[in-house]
This record gives C-alpha cells, structure tokens and sequence, in this order.
C-alpha cells in the first residue's frame, strides 16, 4: 500500500500550502459535496439510480488546483452504473468465510472498479455491529463480533487501499437500528462503549482507513455528525486519525455550528449545512477559521496522497468492470462463505447417480437474491438464481420449479422426486435500507427496515417446509437472509439446511455445487443461532432512546448459560477434523496458540480453527470467553497440519471507567482453540498475565 | 392430424400460434413443441396423456403441454373441437429462456383448479376462433391480442411447474433423442428383442430409456409399446379372422394373457368382445372421414360461449 497513515501526512506541508492561498468560500467548498438534492432526484427520473455516477466533492480548478473526491458506495460491489458492477456476496456472507485474505483480495478487486468508474472513495466499509441481528442493515456487515468485524473491516480497507481508493469506513458509531435510525439516540455505559461498539472501528483506523462516515442516529442525546466526543476526542485524538469525516448523506448534518465544532469535516452529499452557511458561521464568529483550515487540511493531504499514487501507476479502464477475475472472486466468496448449518444422516451433498429428479419450491429460488434495494444496491451483468444454480449443477436432471400456491401439489411433486429443495428467507422489502414514509425522499426501491415482528421464517414458508418437509427426506432448506434466522420451529421437519445470506452474482452457482458436493462447505456462523428470540438482546425498533447492554449475542448468551441452538463460528463439512496437540504461550506482544488439524474424512475440505480467550477469573464482569483469533487451513482428505494463531496482547484489555484507559488484568485467562465457540469444539488449556 | 374445418391461413412463419376447427377420429401417439389447447363443441373425445388418460365432453378445456405425447380419438359420438397451437415463442420471451412451463388446465381434473373459471379460459379460446376465422387484418390483430390475453391468464391464474435447464444445456437434443425412440417403437414394437435393439440403437441402457421418457413426456416406453400393439391387434381383430393367440403373438404380446389383460386395460372390453361390438375403425386411417361439420355450424357452436 503506498497511502499508508505515514505516506499521507507527509503532504501535510503541500496541502497547507494550498489552503494558505484559498479563500474562506474556497476552504469551505472542500467540506462539501457538489451535486444538489434537485440534481439527484432529477437523476432518478432519468432513468438512472442511486449513486449510478461517482459523487463529487469538494476539488477546486485553476491555480490552487485540489483534487475533487468522487464517492462509490457499497459494500457488496461498486454501486455505480448498470449491469456493469460486479456483485458480491454481502458482508455478512464474506465475514462467514472468515478470510482475510479473500476480504482484502475483494477490496482490491472493488478498488479497480471505484477507479475505473471515476471514483476515487470507497465508502463500503461497514463494520456495524448488529446489537439484535434484526437490523435491516445487518447484511452490510460481517457478524456481531468486534474483533472479528475488524479484522474483515481492516482486510477490506488494507484492499481498497492498496488500489489507491480511500476506504471510508462506516457509520461511526451506534448505527445498528433502521427504523429509527434518524431520530434514536443510543445510551449505554462506558465499557459497552469502548469493549463492544468502538475496538472495530479503531481497528481499521488503524489499518489505516483514511476515511470515516458519520452515522445519522444520535449517541447519548448528539447527533454523531456532530458529535465532539466521538469525532474529536475519540477518532481524531485518542486514535490519531489523520483522514477526513464525512456526514452519512443528507439528513447526516442537522446543524452547520454543531457540526463544524463537532469534528465533522465534510457534508454529503449536498451542501445545505455547510457552503454559504458555514462562511457565514465563521464570519459571525461561531466557528473560528481554524477549525475550518484543519478540515481542509486533512481533506485536501488525503485526496492529493491518493490521486497522485493513483496517477503514478496504469489507470484502470472500464474492461476490468465486472471482468471475469472478479466474477470468480465473487464466486469464490460465495463458495467459502454459505454455511452448513444441519445434515442429518450426511444427506448432502445429493449424488448425482441417484437425483435425477429435483424439486425446488419457495418463491425466492428463481428471484436474484442479491440483497437490499437500498444505497448498497449493485447492479451486475447477472445473477444466477438459486434455481438456474441447481440446475447448471445438474444439467441431466430434471429439476421443476414450482412457486407454492397449492401446498397439495407442492407435496406431491416432492414425493415423487428424489430430492427437494426450499429456498426460503428474506428479500428487500423483508430487511434493508429504510429511507422514509415520505416517498419524494427515498432513493430505495425495497420497503426494507429492520425486521420488528419476527426473526423467523414467513409463515407461508414455515408451513410449506412442515408441510412438504416430511413428504420426502432427501431434503435440503437454503436460507436466503442477511442475519440469524431462528429455525427452531421447523428444523426437524427439513434433512439439511444451508444458509446461502445473500450470495451475490454468482451465488446460485455456489448453493448447487455445495448441494451436489463439486465444493465442500466452509462457512462459519459469524453469530449465534439462539433457540428463540428473547434469548437475544432486546430492541425497540421505532424509538427515540434505546439502551445498549453490554452483552450481547453468544457473548450474552454464555453468561447467562443459556444453550444456543448453534453456537457461533459454527458450520458443519462433509469431511470431519480433528484437533489436537494444542499449545498456549504468551509474551509481552501477546498470546500466540497452535495446535495440528487433520482431515480425519475422505473429502478434501477447509476448518476455520478459531481462538477464544476466556476471562472467568477476572474481577470485574466480563464475558464467559472471546473470540481472538481465526484462521483458516485448507487440507486434503487425511492431510494434517499445524496451525499457529497469535492475538495482540491489548486484545485481552477491559475499559477501566475510573481511569478512563484500556487495561490488561494481571490473572490467569482460560485459552481455547477450536472449530467453533462450544466447549465441546474447544481444546482448553491456561496462561498467565 | 384430420382435415379441418377451418384454420388459420399462414400469414407469416412467425405467427405465434396454429388455430383450427376438426372432427377427430383417431390421432395416435404424437407430440410437439406447441402447447396445445382442445375444447370439445360437440360430442367426446378420448385423450391418452399424462397423468391418465380421459374423456372430454362438450363444453370441456384441455392443455396439453410442449413436448407431451398424447393421443386422441373419438370415442362413440362424433366430435367437433377447437385446437389452438401455441408457439413455444410465445412463452419464452420473457427473462429466462432456458425453461419449460407445465400447465395444469384441465376441466375434467379436480386438482389444481385454475384461480379464474373454466369458462374465462374457454371464452378467450372461442373468441381466438372466431378472430382467426373472420381472415381480415383486425382479426388478424385480434386473434394475437386474445392469444397474448390467453398466455397472460395462463401465467396468472393456472398453476404451473417450472422445468428449469442449466444454462450451457441443449435440450434440443433430447426432442430428436424423443422422436428417434417414438419412430423406432413404431416400426418394432412387434419384435421380441425391440428394448434391446433400441437401446443399441440410441446409446442409451433401458434404465436411462425409462428415465428419459418419464422425464420429457411422462410415459413409460412399455406404456408406449403397448400402444401400439393395442392399435395393431385392434384392426387385426376387425378386420382378420385371424385367431387371438394368433394376434396375441403377431402383435407381440409375450402370451394370450398378457394380450387379455393389457387390452381389457387399454380399451375397456375384452379382445373377444371389441371383435364383436359395433365400434368402427377406419380401415386406413391416412384416409380421413367425411366431415359432416360445417364451418357454419362450427362458428355458431363457438359463439355461444362468447
């Protein structure tokens, strides 16, 4: 990566040198984005959607010349242009595969792209931690664990970045609510702050991010887009950040003072709190000239940084949009993400010999399960639908799709198959973006938001998988969703089930050939899977004040001891490992263990070997164990390897409130080393601090 | 196919669909790409097609899908009925084209009733007709707008199954796979050791024949076979003298039991007693019968239901 931290500061003194010669109205028309709201709903009646060109900020021409920014959304792909982009498998499916390095590999495909359309912003990195895992944004992100959000955040930015695209990282802070994500402010104590919805954040500040979006809800009764204590004291100090801040777009600035005095760098994507108004607040004396020179400061050294590297080295041109390369690296994606979540009596994968004969019921099989309408909607050449999928997979069979109606002939179409198949979940107006009841505002298509009623299947699914489920036992339940969905109401009626999330372009493609065994499952639960609902955190989804606990998902689920149907980090293989040899060391850099995986089955296949530390010994309240560390080790039938996983030792730290500092306790900790986070996964060993 | 009474002239290739009016005597196995929609005016007509065969009465609808063989014939009334053929163009201009769809419209099954009245679907047929009919250029229009009404409805309120190929697939080849083993069946289904000169014949092994067939037309090749044989030894009994362990054996049932059996099955009555019944057969079925229908009446049997 050339635009390292180190890299970018050194422009400081040219970005100065610049600022010295601008106007007040120059610096201040950095801070904003370029394009009107009457430009941009004027564009969607053209034809064109959301973000279909790179949106301008900022840049100012002739003799002081600065760069402009040009803002791609994502994070499932490029948000620009039609049938163009490629479309990845949504965040949570990626952070299910528990590779880094595929992640950064995606960043760096993504990152080509940004370019080639003109950007030079990336703002796809959302690392939002889903509180309850009804949150209709929950898809954007990787799962509900914050070290493991920010090694896939840090992998995506270290990508994006090394393609000389600034990584914007996103919404910072508290946003995992939808419905109420205008107008909810989020309360909760200091520890829950700094242990659960922060480190992640820091974590990719510290990857280097040059980026960070403002979030719209509020934090302890402030708007985050003003908020002085996050964006100042917190990002900008404590973390060193020496990237810019920009609002979440046109309701993420309520007031220009607070906001400028509040740390937030730039509007987007209009300018209404800032340009005019802002000079004027300066004129008047309510924010002082400074505050204003540091902005564009950090605005102008990051842009220049960027662009001159960019500049240096081939541009990029539109061939390598949606090129065949990064096809295959969504394919790969969705391959080493959809997650195995039950199969009973080795069901799957299906034998091509004996199901000549497949049915396929539930409406989203021949739907392009992509994921949210919303401001992440990527628009590929195509998807390859769950049922095109199945039957590419099977081009000798017969497979018949039929679309429900008659829960009769449903049965009986898959009594005389030999192998059914529902697919079954969410869709865009189940979960997404939510924008407003007010039409002339939203720039969604899908109703979206979070997912208030239930967590569950719809009840027309529910019925047809209890209904049909039994009528044939070589069957299989792919689950289409962006988060846990809770199946304990009808998992015993369906052999095998596969959760699919939402796997991009090419994920069709992925479910038939996991389902007829071409490619051997490896995905891993990035969450819990409770048993019921309130085992969860719970949520007021349309509310003005919500308080956050400081446990949450499997975390909450251990202390309380409550069972969970799935634990998290868990997905099941056709071939089976088996862990031994473990061994724990510690030193003052950290704690590093390994232990040998051997492929004790008869399929070559690939184990995420995950490390949790756990803290029963500790004298304050802290959870049951934590995930620190995860690596994946690909091994052939009966191939044996050792696996060494090592966790910075500040990852073992809690939030001391009184001295307002991040503290490690000097005890003994529990070490574990295993394939998901149930004791019986876990080999267990002790260190000492 | 009979003589018609009326059908639509040819005004291009492309026109998506075959109307006609007809009397049918006897149509054995056969099928093709077009769905194919009957509506019985006047009399019966015995259908031989998945899942079962049946007898459609005056005022009934049948939708006989692409690539399904079937037979037909009249049973003891005379028949007049409406045909429409309709294009598989006509369903495969929407997104995916690597798909067949399987309707479920028949008036005479009590299972997956469309959600629209049988005699919607039979008004927009007749109107098709009598459109067809007037030869004009706004009937030419309008027989294509009903014909996009009728495709509408079908997708909307007929419950149907999707057979979805892979995308690198050619089904084509199984259409001429299809036809090669009908065709052979025809000329062999005498021979003891047919099953096993088919096989040699088309590369496939009788287990891959069964599963083939029963996947593309839902019939089994012994099903076909069968018939066959049953229609052989139908003419044999009425127009031979010929004993029935004689005919048994000629037509190539295995025993004279079997040969009692499947033709009890097939036809309803036992060898000896069709050979004795007044039911007629055409002689030489490529010589078709004189039609009593005109195109008169079969217009003013189409407008009632308009």
């Amino acid at each position: 990566m050339i635009c390292t931290k180190k890299h970018r500061l050194s422009y400081t003194d040219a970005a100065k040198k610049i600022i010295d010669n601008l106007s007040l109205e120059e610096k201040v028309s950095l801070m904003g984005g370029n394009i009107t709201r009457k430009e941009m709903l004027g564009s969607y009646k053209e034809g064109k959607h959301y973000n279909y060109d790179p949106y301008e900020a900022g840049g100012i021409s002739g003799e002081h010349k600065t760069p402009s920014l040009r803002f791609c959304d994502g994070p499932r792909g490029v948000v620009c242009g039609r049938r163009k982009s490629t479309c990845f498998p949504v965040s949570m499916l990626r952070g299910a595969t528990f590779d880094t390095e595929l992640e950064e590999k995606i960043g760096r495909a993504i990152g080509k792209e940004v370019r080639a359309f003109g950007g030079n912003l990336f703002a796809g990195v959302c690392i939002n931690l889903p509180y309850n895992p009804g949150w209709g944004r929950s898809q954007e992100t990787y799962g509900e664990e914050s070290f493991h959000l920010g090694r896939m955040g840090a992998a995506l930015v270290r990508g994006v970045q090394s393609e000389n695209v600034i990584a914007c990282v996103k919404h910072f802070a508290f946003n995992q609510m939808e419905i109420s994500r205008f107008k909810v402010s989020v309360e909760c104590d200091k520890r829950t702050e700094r242990e659960i919805f922060l480190p992640h954040f820091k974590d990719c500040i510290d990857e280097g991010a040059a980026s960070i979006m403002s979030s719209y809800n509020l934090y302890q009764s402030t708007f985050c887009g003003h908020h002085n204590y996050l964006l100042k004291k917190v990002l900008k100090k404590e973390w060193d950040f020496d990237g810019f801040v920009m609002s979440d777009f046109i309701w993420g600035i309520n007031d220009t003072v607070a906001a400028a005095n509040g740390g937030q760098d730039m509007e987007m994507c209009n300018t209404v709190f800032f340009g005019d108004n802002l000079v004027k607040a300066v004129n008047n004396g309510f924010v002082s000239e400074d505050v204003i020179n540091e902005s564009a400061v950090r605005i102008v050294r990051t842009l220049l940084a960027f662009e001159e590297a960019y500049e240096e080295g081939e541009p990029y041109n539109e061939s390598i949009i949606g090129c065949k390369k990064h096809i295959s690296l969504a394919l790969e994606s969705a391959r080493k993400g959809i997650t195995l979540l039950q199969n009973k009596n080795n069901i799957l994968p299906f034998s091509r010999k004996k199901v000549q004969n497949i049915v396929v019921l539930g409406k989203l099989a021949e739907k392009e399960v992509i994921g949210d309408h919303g401001s992440s909607q990527v628009y590929p050449k195509y998807v390859v639908t769950p049922l095109q999928g199945i039957a590419n997979a099977v081009p000798e069979a017969k497979v018949i799709y039929y679309n429900g109606g008659s829960i009769e002939h449903a049965t009986a179409l898959a009594k005389d198959a030999d192998a059914v198949v529902f697919v079954v979940g969410y869709d865009h107006d189940d979960e997404g973006e939510y924008v407003a009841s007010n039409k002339k505002d939203a720039y969604t298509t899908g109703v979206g938001g979070d997912r208030k009623n239930s967590l569950g299947l719809h009840k027309d699914e529910i019925e047809l998988i209890k209904t049909v489920g039994p009528a044939n036992d070589n069957s299989c339940a792919v689950l289409i969703g962006g988060n846990t969905i809770i199946m304990s109401e009808w998992n015993d009626y369906v052999s095998s089930v596969l959760m699919a999330y939402y796997p991009g372009m090419e994920g069709g493609t992925a479910i038939g050939e996991i389902l007829f065994g071409d490619v051997n499952p490896s995905g891993k639960l990035p969450y819990v899977l409770p048993y019921k609902e309130s085992d969860l955190p719970q949520v007021n989804w349309d509310t003005e004040s919500q308080f956050y606990q400081y446990y949450h998902g499997y975390a909450k689920l251990e202390k309380e001891n409550v069972e969970p149907m799935l634990p998290y980090g868990f997905g099941l293989s056709y071939t089976s490992f088996k862990i031994t040899d473990p061994d724990f060391k510690v030193d003052k850099e950290g704690v590093t263990a390994s232990c040998a995986v051997k492929n004790s089955g008869d399929k070559n296949g690939t184990e995420v070997i995950q490390l949790y530390i756990g803290f029963k010994n500790s004298s304050v309240d802290r959870p049951v164990k934590l995930l620190r560390g995860f690596q994946r080790v690909e091994l052939a039938a009966g191939e044996e390897k050792k696996v060494q996983i090592s966790c910075p030792i500040e990852k073992l730290c809690w939030y001391n409130p009184d001295s307002e500092e991040m503290e490690l306790e000097h005890m003994e900790y529990e070490v574990y080393i295993g394939t998901s986070s149930a004791d019986k996964d876990l080999l267990h060993g002790k260190i000492n601090i | 196919m009979n003589s018609y009474i009326f059908e639509t002239i040819d005004y291009e290739k492309s026109f998506p669909a075959k109307v006609f009016i007809t009397s049918i005597h006897n149509s054995n196995f056969h099928w093709h790409y077009e769905y194919e929609l009957i509506l019985v005016l006047k009399g019966s007509l015995s259908v031989n097609a998945t899942p079962k065969p049946l007898i459609l009465e005056t005022g009934d609808i049948l939708l006989i899908n692409s690539k399904m063989v079937h037979s037909l014939k009249k049973t003891q009334e005379d028949n007049i009925c409406l045909f429409i053929q309709l294009n598989q163009s006509l369903f495969n201009d929407w997104k995916n084209k690597k798909r067949d769809y399987y309707f479920y419209l028949n008036s005479k099954c009590t299972d997956l009733p469309p959600r629209k009245a049988y005699s919607e679907f039979i008004k927009i047929m007749a109107n098709i007709a009598v459109e067809a009919n007037k030869e004009d250029i706004a009937g030419y229009y309008r027989t294509k707008a009903w014909l996009f009404m009728l495709v509408a409805d079908l997708f909307e309120f007929v419950h149907y199954d999707i057979r979805q190929f892979a995308t690198v697939s050619n089904e084509n080849n199984g259409a001429q796979t299809l036809m090669e083993i009908i065709t052979f069946v025809e000329e062999h289904f005498k021979e003891d050791n047919m099953v096993d000169s088919l096989c040699k014949r088309i590369g496939m092994s009788e287990k891959t024949i069964y599963r083939f067939l029963k996947q593309n037309v839902g019939i089994t090749l012994m099903g076909l076979t069968n018939n066959y044989k049953i229609e052989h030894s139908k003419a044999m009994l009425k127009f031979t003298d010929k004993p029935i362990n004689y005919i048994a054996t000629e037509c190539g049932f295995t025993s004279d039991i079997t040969f009692y059996r499947i033709f009890k099955k097939e036809v309803g009555v036992t060898p000896n007693d069709y050979r004795q019944s007044d039911v007629a057969l055409e002689k030489n079925q490529e010589v078709k019968g004189y039609l009593d229908y005109s195109k008169k009446e079969a217009v003013d049997l189409l407008e009632k239901y308009l």
